[in-house]
């Protein structure tokens, strides 16, 4: 049993290094990553007592830092920012939840399946924010034509995931289930659930992102509140420093929100050679 | 068939068994086989012959399949068989491919069976316990499939399928990927157990003298395709011990016979290979 000991040491060990190795890679440099953008944004806009462009067209980062302030301390900021990730993850759970109910009925209704499959793909290949406009005559400038919008962009994704998930499951994983006397409770639960689930986490990532930007789109649009409705009446009288206040803003959001996802998505998924790597 | 007789309504029964896929390959050829009760049966013959093909087929797994084209009959107490469900739980698989569920612990993965059963948790917790340290796996058990070396996966599932004593065991080359000395220890474990719980068990395997070492009757099949070619009686009691079996005068005889049928196949393969590839 000597040998096992050390095996589990000698794996222990390896993973251990592995998570050192990529801590000290990672903070180091990407703040330095980052402090280089901001100096060179500052040196391009008036930092080293030379400015090409005036504020109006590149404000620097000393006057966008104080027009968030002012956007903040108005309260405004708050209630965009819960205003437009509401909208995006109402949109993200509907698309989620419709998307992945109609991937696995479809994927086990085979003959339906097959019939919807070229529409649904052409559905899928459309660009989503195409249909804002008719959201907004269809549903308002309240928080339901954004909902429909992320929605929208978000179900096809996963349902695609969804699909070619159900249907690519590992016919030999099943027979084994089935030849230890499981039923197709257990398969559905021990192999098709978690097989589907890996595919579903593996487009929500990318439907996280795609959410916020259809609900962004949508504020432009036409709407009352939101990141992207503050973003049009501060174009429209010229406050670029606003503008770029707003983007950093939806930038420090979309990567939270994004990144906390990969963990949450690493954490499920450790079972998987590849992200444990 | 050798024994036959009076138990032919318990035993495990392959009757005029043929099988070819939709590709063309015809694989199997009129085979017919019969396992008694607690018997152990071990199968070989050259890589191809359909060896793996005919535990698919007594498992219940090559019905129903859009690809697969057989006739014959197996038949398990009298029962036929046609879908894994007719085995109603009293069959277990150690498959040749690595059938481990990727995202379950080995822990998890070798309860499976006992979960199916409705085995309550602490009960369950001991066998594993106790079935994990028989094969060396202790401090593993919390550990995912893809962790583990090949030889360890190996082990978990031939532990995912006794763990649950179903009565009849197929397996296909358990052992395939071991090395030489766990390989001795795992063929005197496996054949201990069998002769306490004496579960009917048709073992394919690689390695002659694996073969004879551990069943009570070899089953020699001919080249694609498959067919019986002949059957040989092990003149050997338990409890065994592999090592000293392989000294014996009689195992010597025993494997040379069994050998040189073998060898035949080897040949007849080689020749038909060989006359394909000058003919067409
Ligand atoms: N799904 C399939 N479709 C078509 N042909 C197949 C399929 N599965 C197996 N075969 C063919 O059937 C033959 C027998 O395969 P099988 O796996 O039963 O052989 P085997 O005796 O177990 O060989 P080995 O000792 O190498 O494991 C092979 O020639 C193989 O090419
Ligand atoms: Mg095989």
């Amino acid at each position: 049993m000597a040998a096992v000991e050390l095996k589990r040491v000698a794996l222990g060990k390896v993973r251990w290094a592995r998570r050192a190795a990529v801590g000290q890679t990672n903070v180091g440099l990407r703040l330095l990553a980052v402090g280089l953008s901001v100096a060179v944004w500052e040196a391009g806009t008036g930092g080293l007592g030379w400015r090409p462009l005036p504020p109006a067209l590149l404000p620097s980062p000393g006057e966008t830092w104080q027009s968030l302030v002012g956007y903040a301390r108005s309260g405004l900021l708050a209630l965009d920012v819960s205003r437009t990730l509401t909208q995006a993850f109402l949109g993200l759970a509907l698309g989620m939840a419709t998307g992945t109910a109609l991937g696995v009925a479809l994927a086990y209704a085979r003959r339906l399946g097959d019939a919807l499959e070229p529409l649904l793909a052409a559905l899928n290949s459309l660009p989503r924010v195409a249909v804002a406009p008719l959201l907004i005559i269809w549903f308002g400038l309240g928080i339901t034509s954004k909902v429909l919008l992320a929605f929208f962009t978000v179900v096809f994704v996963i349902f695609m995931n969804t699909y070619s998930g159900v249907r690519s499951v590992d016919p030999d994983l099943v027979r084994a289930v089935q030849v230890m006397g499981g039923g197709s409770r257990h398969v559905a639960r021990w192999v098709v659930l978690p097989w589907v689930a890996s595919w579903v986490f593996a487009a929500l990532r990318t439907s996280i992102s795609l959410a916020l930007a259809a609900t962004v789109t949508g504020e432009f649009v036409g709407s009352t509140h939101g990141l992207g409705y503050r973003m049009v009446l501060a174009t429209g009288v010229l406050d670029t420093p606003r503008v770029f206040a707003i983007l950093l803003v939806l930038m420090t959001v979309g990567y939270a929100v994004v990144e906390g996802a990969r963990r949450v998505e690493a954490y499920l998924l450790r079972w998987r050679p590849e992200l444990t790597m | 068939m050798g024994r036959g007789g009076g138990g032919a309504a318990l035993s495990l029964r392959v009757e005029h068994l043929s099988l070819r896929y939709a590709t063309g390959v015809e694989v199997l050829q009129d085979v017919s086989l019969e396992v008694a009760p607690g018997e152990f049966v071990s199968v070989v013959g050259p890589s191809g012959c359909g060896k793996s093909t005919l535990l698919n087929v007594v498992a219940g797994l090559a019905d129903r399949r859009a690809d697969v084209e057989r006739s014959g009959r197996v038949t398990w107490n009298g029962r036929e068989i046609h879908t894994a469900s007719d085995w109603v739980g009293e069959l277990g698989y150690v498959f040749q491919r690595d059938t481990l569920l990727p995202w379950f612990t080995l822990h998890q993965n070798v309860e499976l069976g006992l979960r199916i059963r409705g085995v309550p948790r602490e009960q369950r917790e001991q066998r594993v316990r106790e079935l994990v340290r028989l094969v060396g796996l202790e401090g593993f058990e919390h550990v995912f499939p893809h962790q583990l070396s090949g030889g360890m996966r190996q082990r978990a599932q031939l532990l995912r399928t006794l763990a649950y004593e179903p009565k009849v065991i197929l397996m296909d080359e358990p052992f395939g990927a071991l090395d030489a000395h766990t390989r001795l220890g795992l063929q005197r474990e496996v054949t201990e157990m069998w002769a306490q719980l004496r579960n009917t068990v048709l073992f394919v395997t690689h390695d002659l003298t694996e073969a004879i070492v551990m069943a009570q009757r070899v089953v020699l099949m001919s080249h694609r395709p498959g067919r019986v070619v002949q059957v040989y009686e092990v003149p050997f009691g338990y409890p065994r011990d592999p090592i000293e079996l392989q000294g014996r005068r009689e195992f010597a005889l025993l494997h040379a016979e069994i050998w040189q049928g073998l060898a035949q196949e080897f040949r007849a393969q080689d020749a038909e290979r060989e006359a394909e590839r000058l003919g067409v």
